[in-house]
């Protein structure tokens, strides 16, 4: 076997190129794994640097986590993909080289473990790079992260989770393997005869073709059915979540199913119209993209595939942010209800971490004073802070808070919309002891309707109560209404509610309120909300920021398809050289042809992107929320809102593609025509 | 006979390959004076330089020392794009294998060298339909190679090499690959070039009858002439042998 492996390296090494590109490939996944983990750390150290804070600020990470393993998990993507890329380019690449193989008598077996072994090899290496590259640029991530978002949301250096490293390094290796294994099984099944033959420009097989319609049916049922009866008004959790999945796998697959023969039909229509502009390159530009379907769609999807992600990536932010969260706020801020504490949120976050608990807590000479301060015109209801997991709206660190009923009702349609029950059927419910009004997220996941009791964990134990109703909450919190809220905590109250009557003027209402409690700070709800808006588009572009990385995944992914497309076809090339194109024209054919793929890929990218968020919205709704939305205007704006980086997508899809198409180019067009030409 | 201008003239034309340490000597010192409307043949062992030669004489590759000019041009002064239009307007290639670029049909292959040179193709429909016709391909203008048989992909070739109208066709092995009667259709495609265009043709081929239709045979042996031989006026048969009479006594 000591011959075999001597074959295996002398493969990668013949192949060096390529084999650095399937090495970056696979290191690159397993670096942003573990770049994305230590972000995550950070922010989480970040935020529970202060040990007396970190119960509340535990509600903080639930907004990160799901986010951040999205993040990570869509580069994992990218990842596996631009390998499993590598590896089928470089099979197909090596047909004939294995079909001489196999002619020498090498058994199918033989073939396996050589390719296998390469597999190995470069997963190995691939890893080990990953490791350190993604220490260096996690660090480089949270240092750029603390430059931009420092004073909003504190990081804090910190290594990444050794679970995030295991997996990164178990996933990289798996990976190579897994990709390779597909292509090494075709390698295996090629006939030596057919092996030794120049692959040829196969026609658009039919089946492609009978798949695509299928697609498009598909496609245009999805649609239709959305806009005829769309599932986000009926749909309650837990049954939203899988059905949004399923409607966006619906859509996907619909997408790859159509994208091939997209990908053919530009070219076939477009030959005429290049042909009129640029009789010699138009057409063969044109015709390049009709054949090597694979080759081609590969490139195209993966175009569309990052183009996709970040566009749907920024509908969905904005969905959830704007429509959802935000939403909730919305009776807080018409009714001009606004919060009175000693913390200051508008402040961002930095600043609460760096007090002490009890600092943060209302005293009972403060409460006295602000509810004297505000008599007659504004009513007062005193929030205790509780984090229980039962309560918790986003993964079980959310926090709730503790009232009583007077104080809830008082605060009323402002704060809490029902959807299930009303404040008069609530009422008695929420009067004779513990009660909760809950969203229905939170409902579905504890298997409660309006009557039904649930116990309620809590950081000074647990606490028997009743479900008073079911509906929509500002921030999604779960009130827990109780004559004794600071039962359920060990502080003090950690923030008032003010609702002023009507007519009110709520300036002079803070204004007064600073000026009889100086500790307290005022904030309106819009100011609360625009800081949250603020929050939110720094979000989306931090995480944009990071699926640059998967752009760039694609970038190398495309700068392989393209190495293969010129090495498959250096004697056509040499061929056109030697007939007098001049290395311009040849580079105009591999330019344009890149180009082409580019925004064939970008466009349907961000087609699938916008339509992304369009299913999201429609499909998810607001119940999760217990909000009622009017969902297609919210798909639109959203999409709309989602446009400016889908166009961003579409112009650099192209460029990206004629980057990678450069590498590829100069390396042919250097050699003489003569040597490829007399090559064979 | 009224003596003929000269197109092609090579003076002490050298090319080495370099590989690693080992430099092979191609061409050693080759002198040779084509005049305008000949049809020169270039015989030959394998390896003795032939392709070489073309490929220099064709702009296709430097040569290591040594000049070459055609017409007025010197070959071996020019830069990298004069030497390819040069290549595109006055020279035109066969080649033994892969001429024709596979998405393109038969007559878009024989206008390709039009439309690199910017030109609408369709304003040369007509002429490229006489070319197809000259090669006996007229019913196949709208084929793609891989609906030709080898011999039609190669007369398509020979159209495409002869549409820019250029002063030299080189063709290396055109019938190497071909059957008796496919090739002499290529001959004769080239033949009549040279006669009724005063086109000049350099073939190389290891065919004695491929070669009896040229007005001149070169041998050629370790990169160098070793025999010029003419053949103007005579009849194909008498050619023939004494080409076969050249051959013998060469050892090839
Ligand atoms: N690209 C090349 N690199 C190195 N050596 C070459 C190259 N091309 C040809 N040769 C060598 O140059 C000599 C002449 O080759 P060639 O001109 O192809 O001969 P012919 O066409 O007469 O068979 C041969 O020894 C060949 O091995
Ligand atoms: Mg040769």
């Amino acid at each position: 076997m000591k011959s075999l492996n001597a074959l295996v390296w002398r493969s990668l090494i013949a192949t060096r190129t390529r084999t650095l590109l399937t090495l970056f490939a696979v290191a690159l996944g397993a670096a942003t794994t573990i770049a994305v983990s230590m972000v995550g750390q950070s922010i989480r150290r970040g935020l529970f640097k202060n040990q007396e804070v970190a119960t509340i600020m535990g509600g903080m990470v639930s907004y990160f986590d799901p986010m951040l393993s999205f993040v990570g998990l869509m580069i994992m993507l990218a990842a596996a993909f631009l390998v499993y890329n590598a590896f089928a380019m470089s099979v197909t690449h090596r047909r004939q080289q294995i079909g001489a193989l196999r002619t020498l008598g090498t058994t199918r077996a033989q073939i396996w473990r050589l390719l296998l072994s390469e597999a190995l090899v470069i997963g190995l290496i691939g890893a080990g790079v990953g490791l350190f590259g993604g220490l260096f640029l996690g660090k480089v991530m949270v240092i750029g992260m603390q430059a931009v978002l420092g004073g909003m949301i504190p990081l804090e250096e910190a290594p990444p989770l050794t679970s995030d490293v295991f997996l990164a390094l178990v996933m990289s290796l798996s990976l190579a393997l897994v990709a390779m294994l597909f292509p090494a099984r075709l390698a295996m099944r090629l006939s030596p005869l057919a092996a030794l033959k120049a692959p040829e420009s196969a026609p658009m097989e039919k089946q492609t073709v009978r798949r695509a319609k299928f697609g498009l049916a598909l496609a245009i049922l999805l649609l239709g059915g959305l806009v005829v009866a769309p599932p986000g008004v009926w749909v309650k959790p837990p049954l939203d979540f899988p059905l949004t999945i399923a409607a966006l796998g619906l859509w996907l697959g619909a997408f790859v199913l159509l994208l091939p023969v997209l990908a053919g039909m530009v070219g076939r229509r477009g030959r005429r119209l290049f042909a009129r502009h640029s009789p010699g390159i138009g057409r063969l530009v044109s015709d390049n993209i009709q054949r090597g379907q694979r080759r081609v769609t590969l490139t195209v999807f993966t175009l569309a595939l990052a183009v996709l992600v970040i566009t749907g990536l920024t509908g969905f932010i904005g969905f959830v942010m704007n429509d959802l969260m935000l939403t909730t706020w919305a009776g807080m801020a018409e009714q001009q209800v606004f919060y009175a504490g000693r913390i200051d949120v508008s402040q961002g976050w930095t600043v609460i971490l760096n007090q002490k608990l009890e600092t943060m807590m209302m005293n009972d000479a403060e409460v006295d004073s602000l509810s004297r301060a505000v008599e007659g015109k504004a009513t007062v209801t005193l929030m205790y802070f509780v984090i229980s997991p039962e309560l918790s709206f986003l993964g079980d660190g959310y926090f709730s808070v503790a009232s009583t009923p007077e104080a809830l009702m008082k605060l009323g349609s402002a704060f809490y919309t029902f959807s299930e029950g009303d404040w008069e059927s609530a009422r008695p419910l929420m009067e004779q002891g513990c009660a909760v009004l809950i969203t229905p997220l939170v409902a579905a996941r504890n298997g409660v309707t309006v009557g039904d009791p649930l116990e309620v964990h809590h950081q000074a134990g647990r606490t028997l109560c009743i479900v008073a109703g079911i509906g929509s909450s500002a921030a999604g919190i779960s009130a827990i209404s109780t004559p004794h809220p600071q039962a359920f905590t060990n502080t003090g109250p950690l923030m008032a509610f003010i609702r002023p009557i009507l007519g009110a003027d709520v300036d002079a209402l803070q204004a007064k309120i600073r000026a009889a409690v100086p500790n307290l700070r005022t904030n309106s709800f819009s100011v609360y909300m625009d800081a949250f808006a603020d929050v939110a588009s720094m979000l989306t572009a931090g995480f944009d920021g990071m699926l640059l990385l998967a752009l760039l995944a694609a970038g190398m992914s495309v700068v392989n398809t393209m190495m293969m497309s010129v090495v498959e076809r250096q004697h056509e090339l040499a061929l056109l050289r030697a007939v007098g194109a001049t290395r311009s024209q040849v580079s105009a054919v591999i330019a344009g042809e890149a180009a082409l793929m580019g925004l064939i890929g970008g466009l349907a990218g961000a087609i699938a992107g916008l339509g992304c968020t369009v299913v999201f919205v429609v499909t998810y709704g607001g119940s999760s929320f217990g909000l009622q939305l009017a969902l297609w205007p919210a798909a639109l704006h959203n999409a709309k809102a989602a446009l400016g980086v889908a166009l961003f997508g579409v112009i650099a899809a192209p460029l990206i593609a004629v980057g990678a198409a450069w590498l590829p180019a100069r390396h042919i067009l250097r050699e003489n025509p003569i040597e490829t030409l007399a090559g064979q | 006979m009224t003596p003929m201008p000269t197109l092609l003239r090579t003076h002490e034309l050298c090319k080495q390959y370099r590989l690693g340490e080992v430099t092979v000597d191609a061409l050693r010192g080759v002198n040779l004076v084509v005049m305008r409307g000949q049809f020169v043949a270039i015989m030959g062992p394998s390896g003795s330089g032939k392709s070489t030669l073309m490929h220099l004489l064709g702009g296709l590759d430097f040569a290591t020392s040594g000049e070459i000019t055609l017409g007025e041009h010197t070959l071996t002064s020019l830069n990298d794009d004069a030497l390819t239009l040069l290549r595109r307007r006055q020279i035109g290639f066969v080649f033994q294998f892969f001429n024709l670029l596979p998405t393109l049909t038969a007559a878009e292959n024989v206008a390709l060298p039009l439309m690199l040179d910017g030109r609408d193709p369709d304003a040369y429909r007509a002429w490229i339909d006489d070319l197809l016709a000259l090669v006996g391909l007229a019913d196949r203008r709208d084929h793609r190679p891989h609906q030709l048989s080898g011999g039609e992909q190669q007369r398509a070739a020979v159209a495409r090499a002869l549409v820019m109208e250029p002063q030299l066709v080189l063709a290396d092995e055109p019938t190497g690959n071909l059957d008796r009667a496919s090739g002499e259709g290529i001959l004769r495609a080239l033949r009549r070039a040279c006669d009724e265009k005063q086109q000049t043709i350099v073939m190389v081929t290891h065919d004695r009858h491929a070669a009896a239709f040229a007005d001149r045979v070169i041998f050629f042996q370790d990169g160098r002439i070793m025999r010029d031989l003419d053949l103007s006026g005579q009849a194909q048969k008498r050619s023939t042998q004494e080409i076969t009479a050249v051959t013998t006594e060469l050892g090839f």
